[in-house]
């Protein structure tokens, strides 16, 4: 009675979400019916690209509405209530002086989507796309779904970032399908590459500064114009929930602003409704590979900057393989909210009036976008290399071919059945597969002997510090694939790792450990706050589905089948337990150590040794340390 | 003068108004307006039975005609409360068991009542019915139900829509419907105060009949004025259609007289404008039958108008319509009335145009459609119109006008005439017999409304009619349905909007119940949207489940305080409201 009174704790500290706890009983990831790819580069490849870039284009628009000009959207925006109540407010300075101001501020953010350009990069696009790439494959019935979300609510279009080409890659696409052009957010930094960045400008793309903290002014324009856009459904509005590019090829816990603000219309009544439209692209390989691994051993990124751009043409003289773009079902914003925002919550304020979202709000804002970047992490689609990559990292001494070929025909099954997407179609055998996933990644493995390994020797011998350095930049490539799959294992990895470090069978022990590891992680992977009795039992249902658990009212044992999966998916996350168990840095105090921390090996004065290359990212590094932080172990010291 | 107490005898039993007035469809298909009541009485309809096909679906060949009869065996044996009775019997006051009076007062207009006696269907209907003739006759029946513990529900004119007038299922005592209708007296006029004490049960257009005789008005005219009474207009707080010349009811009543349990309450004067405390007349009004009776009021009179003129005007999309309607009220010269419908209303008015009766009207008719449509360009899908009535004297009501007209031109609007106008207006004293020959043809509709401030009224008419759209779709509902709506007054802070709703419910097990959750679904929109519960039909029991969040639990509390006070034991227990 102790542990069920204690579930029904547990369980009442998370209120199951309304709209999705119809899914009680957790779905079968494996039944997942996905929709086909079509090559869109077939047709280029037979036809001539100029006719493509200048033949008739008529996208459906919301309503009917035609795509506004850039200058009435300014005046609009420059015109607005809320524009007009922050020149108000500000006091100070003359109207006058803060109109320029706010002008000067939307000149420098604004898009000036002109067909001219597009056109010029159709063109162009196709070239480069056809020399990069064997293939560019788009989901039609996506598109089609698109296409009826256009015409009925405003769109909003929510693409994964894992390299540059993304947004080009999306424009290119709509374009091809006679779809509305979208407006995309960008960084600032693009307008550092002098003709490229307006010539973006051209093409939708508008700039937001990277920080703006207080400036109030900033943030007026800046979520006026983005919320024009939108109400008046000029076009679909695109932005990176990730904020900006995964260096490590796996998804980035979601930044929250952009989502907030085309949020908004719809809380305040102005829309009926948004279609928020997740989208999954899946590069075989990403153009910046070799670059990401450098920038997370620590190698600034380049500036983004024209002559770098035209330097880059090197890259077109290599084979990338192919591109998915996956269109996820679009999802109504208002089937979402329904029964969790109140809306008459904005009744009582003029709706130009700027008000912190209420935590009921901040909170939907939050889990909303947890669910999008799951939903694009789950159309993702997977080449066999990533299986062959998790399972070399897990052998850095190299393995039999054989064995490889076994051991990567039976982690296809297990991924297929915890619901992974998988480009791996039946008559592939896994020889084949294996065999072909090495010879488009000749750079990262080395095939000797029957035996493939990570090629981890420095072509020529350098200083200690630059062979290691060199080492530890191909583990991380390697890894960079591997993390493509991470997400299918991660709750049933976060149980079997939980069943370990709780060394007992008892289910609530197990579950309090679960919702330990999840906390840590919370940083490292999409994992939504507040769901982890949801988690926990998708985990339970997923390896009880293989076999390699057996759930009980109150314990939760492995059986013997399952010690093979339970072993896999622990050292599959091996790398990020160690490399969350870095001793404290000179600059970190630390304040509290509960007892759930020994297990992860964080001693007071434990000057961890090298044992894994993983632990040099800079990413899980700076993960971790958030974690510590956030978690309050430790405490950051003035230096 | 009294009004027959068998109502029943010339008005319908299972549907809207007089038992003579009916829409059909004639052997030739044409729709057709019967009795001779009304202007539209007596004419035929071409158009209507295209737009009713091809708006519902609908077809003249699937009928669900109503149980023609009432059925008085169906009706559920009253349960008498004997010494309550005995003693009735000896006040002399008039009353009645029998089940046709009964079933008549058991119900008011809401789609699920009328729907249910169509079907021949009965729920829980009062026991007994009694008429006071007066004021003292009001205070014995109060007395007497007070001193055998029978609940009282008062009854005026029968129009409600908020299933106030439903009796609780659950109550076990007897229940008496306590009918004002033979209360409806003149008791006098004073021409100094431009004042009238008027019994309460007095129905809208014999208060006008009565004070035109002497050369007065209320001026109000609520769309239900044919039939609703000056006591319901109080107790659910009515607005009516020339608001903008005379003010809703609570601007025009000076002095109420009501019948509590705890006793009378009154005012001992009659100031124009008093402070002495929370004014007592708002516990009254729109207390919806939950504290007692009203008896008799004191009411403004006015002169009667010298001079009234319809008009309307066309614009090019119903957002330059509010525009201009907010810029009216801006400007603080709404004419008498100032109503603007949206594009599917307009199509609906224009099928309800009789048959012309000369090619030259015909001709014009084409002319002025292809002045708008061809020349001015405006979009037949588009475009809106607004209905207008001036009233006042000649010379002024020719200035506003032009005051009103030159407004609308800044917003693109088109004067179209004063036919146009007077037929907006006609239309709402027929649309209630519409709904009937709806429901002959497997069409069910409804109208709500609500009040909501300026800058929401586009995003709130534009929400709920998708609202309404995306909810049949959901629940399954074979057509698309008709969700139309119209701003029918304008006030300083915001409007008041209407709207209709309707759709065909072939193929549908249980489309009242479908009905019921589409409505439901539209309040939450509009409260969502910062509209309001309700702008004058009244919460009732339809409405009451989102009191709380309107009025907050504090003012819940108010109201159950006053509530306990007045009427501890619940002798007025309709269970309105609260």
């Amino acid at each position: 009675s102790v542990s069920q009174s204690c579930m029904v704790r547990i369980s009442s500290l998370y209120p199951p979400p309304l709209a999705l706890a119809s899914c009680a009983k957790p779905r079968d990831p494996a039944l997942k019916k996905r929709d086909d790819f079509e090559d869109i580069l077939e047709e280029r490849r037979s036809s001539s690209d100029l006719r493509y870039a200048l033949r008739c284009y008529v996208p459906v628009v919301y309503k009917g509405i035609a795509p506004c000009k850039p200058g009435v959207l300014k005046t609009a925006v420059l015109q607005s209530d809320r524009l007009r109540h922050v020149m108000s407010k500000e006091t100070g300075e003359s109207a006058d002086v803060i109109r320029e101001e706010a002008s000067g501020i939307l000149e420098e953010m604004a898009h000036r989507l002109r067909l001219g350009t597009v056109r010029f990069f159709a063109y162009s696009l196709s070239k480069a796309f056809k020399a990069l790439f064997q293939r560019v494959r788009v989901n039609e019935d996506g598109i089609q779904r698109l296409q009826q979300s256009i015409q009925e609510h405003p769109v909003v279009l929510l693409p994964s970032h894992r390299s540059y080409m993304d947004f080009l890659i999306m424009s290119y696409i709509l374009y091809t399908y006679d779809l509305s052009l979208p407006v995309i957010a960008a960084g600032m930094d693009f307008l550092g590459m002098k003709i490229v960045g307006e010539m973006l400008r051209m093409s939708g793309a508008f700039f937001i500064r990277r920080s703006f903290g207080g400036d109030k002014l900033y943030w007026a324009v800046f979520s006026e114009y983005v919320k024009t856009m939108l109400r008046n459904g000029y076009a679909p509005i695109e932005f990176f929930l990730e904020g900006t590019r995964s260096r490590t090829c796996k998804s980035l816990t979601p930044k929250l602003g952009l989502l907030n603000i085309v949020m908004e219309p719809f809380f305040k009544g102005e829309v009926f409704d948004v279609s928020l439209v997740p989208i999954s692209i899946s590069y075989e390989r990403v153009l910046e590979e070799a670059l990401y691994a450098r920038e997370l051993l620590g190698v600034p990124k380049p500036k983004e900057s024209t002559s770098g751009l035209l330097k880059a043409r090197k890259i077109l003289s290599e084979d990338y393989g192919s591109i998915h773009v996956y269109f996820g079902h679009p999802v109504s914003l208002r089937s979402l909210a329904q029964g969790r925002i109140n809306r008459s919550q904005y009744n009582l304020l003029p709706r130009h009036i700027p008000r912190r979202p209420s935590q009921e709000t901040q909170a939907f804002v939050n889990e909303t976008a947890y669910r999008l970047v799951r939903l694009q992490e789950e159309n993702m689609v997977l080449r066999p290399w990533v299986l062959v990559a998790a399972l070399l990292l897990q052998n850095p001494d190299g393995v039999d071919m054989e064995r490889l070929v076994e051991q990567t025909s039976w982690l296809r099954g297990l991924a297929v059945s915890f619901g992974a997407f998988l480009d791996w179609p039946d008559y592939v055998s896994a020889s084949k597969a294996v065999a072909s996933s090495l010879a488009l990644h000749t750079g990262l493995v080395r095939t000797e002997g029957g035996r493939a390994q990570l090629a981890m020797e420095p072509k020529e011998p350098g200083s200690p510090e630059e062979d290691l350095f060199d080492r530890a930049a191909s583990v991380l490539s390697c890894a960079s694939y591997r993390n493509q799959i991470l997400h299918v294992f991660l709750r049933p990895a976060l149980l079997g790792m939980a069943m370990q470090m709780a060394e007992a069978s008892r289910k609530d022990d197990i579950y309090s450990c679960f919702s330990f590891l999840r906390d840590v992680f919370s940083n490292e992977f999409i994992l939504c706050p507040g769901g982890t009795v949801q988690d926990f039992d998708e985990a339970c249902y997923m390896l009880t589905k293989c076999a390699a658990v057996h759930v009980q009212k109150q314990e939760v044992v492995a059986t013997e089948k399952g010690q093979r999966i339970l072993s896999f998916l622990t050292s599959l996350f091996q790398p990020f337990l160690k490399g969350y168990q870095v001793g404290p840095a000179p600059f970190l105090e630390l304040v509290d150590y509960p007892r759930h921390f020994c297990f992860l090996g964080f001693l007071p004065s434990a000057t961890s040794e090298l044992t894994c290359y993983e632990a040099l990212s800079s990413d899980v590094q700076k993960n971790a340390l958030a974690a510590l932080l956030r978690m309050k172990v430790v405490r950051k010291l003035k230096v | 003068m009294n009004k027959c107490k068998r109502i029943w005898e010339v008005m319908k039993w299972n549907g809207w108004g007089y038992s003579d007035s009916r829409f059909l469809f004639n052997k030739k298909g044409q729709a057709e307006f019967t009795g001779r009541r009304y202007r539209l009485s007596g004419m035929v309809l071409p158009s209507l039975k295209d737009w009713f096909e091809s708006t519902f679906g609908a077809s003249l060949q699937h009928k669900s005609p109503a149980t023609a009869t009432l059925n008085a065996s169906a009706v559920p044996f009253p349960s008498l409360n004997e010494a309550f009775l005995q003693d009735l019997k000896s006040t002399g006051i008039p009353f009645s068991h029998e089940a046709e009076d009964r079933v008549f007062r058991a119900h008011g207009h809401c789609l699920h009542e009328i729907f249910a006696l169509r079907e021949g269907k009965f729920g829980r209907v009062p026991d007994l019915v009694v008429w006071p003739n007066c004021h003292e006759d009001v205070v014995k029946t109060v007395d007497l139900a007070c001193r055998h513990n029978v609940c009282l529900i008062p009854y005026g004119g029968g129009t409600s829509v908020s299933s106030a007038l439903e009796c609780p299922p659950d109550e076990t005592r007897c229940i008496v419907s306590l009918d004002t209708s033979q209360m409806s007296r003149i008791l006098w006029i004073d021409e100094k105060n431009l004042t009238a004490h008027v019994e309460a049960g007095i129905v809208g257009q014999d208060l006008e009949r009565l004070l035109n005789e002497s050369g007065y008005c209320t001026g109000h005219e609520p769309d239900s004025m044919e039939f609703s009474s000056l006591g319901g207009w109080v107790a659910t707080r009515a607005s009516g259609m020339k608001k903008n010349v005379y003010g809703n009811i609570e601007d025009l009543v000076v002095h109420i007289k009501m019948v509590c349990p705890r006793g009378v309450v009154e005012k001992s004067c009659q100031g124009p404008r008093v402070s002495i405390g929370p004014d007592i007349h708002h516990f009254i009004m729109g207390s919806e039958g939950t504290l007692g009776v009203v008896t008799e009021v004191t009411i403004k009179i006015r002169p009667m108008p010298e001079y009234q003129k319809y008009g309307s005007v066309v614009f090019p999309n119903f957002e330059q319509g509010v525009a201009c309607l907010r810029e009216v009220a801006k400007q603080r010269c709404a004419p008498a009335s100032i109503r603007l419908m949206d594009n599917a209303q307009f199509q609906f008015g224009h099928a309800l145009k009789p048959q012309v009766s000369s090619i030259f009207t015909s001709f014009l008719d084409g002319l002025k459609k292809f002045y708008i449509t061809k020349f001015k360009g405006f979009d037949p899908h588009h475009l809106c119109v607004a209905t207008l009535l001036f009233e006042g004297d000649r010379e002024r009501v020719l200035q506003h006008e032009k005051q009103v007209y030159d407004i609308a031109a800044k917003f693109g609007g088109l004067a179209a005439g004063e036919d146009n106008g007077q037929r907006g207006y006609m239309l709402t004293f027929v649309i209630a017999y519409l709904r009937d020959l709806g429901m002959d043809y497997y069409v069910i509709g409804e109208s709500f409304e609500t009040s909501v401030p300026w800058d929401r009224v586009l995003d709130l008419c534009r929400n709920v009619k998708e609202r309404i759209v995306r909810e049949c779709r959901e629940r399954g509902v074979q057509f698309p349905p008709l969700a139309t709506c119209r701003v029918t007054q304008t006030y300083d802070a915001g409007a008041c909007v209407y709207f209709y709703f309707a759709f065909n419910y072939r193929g549908l097990a249980d489309p009242v119940n479908i009905y019921g959750r589409v409505e439901h679904a539209a309040r939450e929109e509009i409260l969502a949207n910062g509209g309001s519960l309700s702008h004058h039909h009244g919460v009732g029991k339809l409405r009451k489940h989102w009191m709380p969040e309107s009025i907050s639990d504090v003012g819940i509390g108010m109201l159950k305080s006053v509530k306990e006070y007045v009427d501890p034991d619940n002798i007025f227990g309709s269970r309105n409201l609260l």
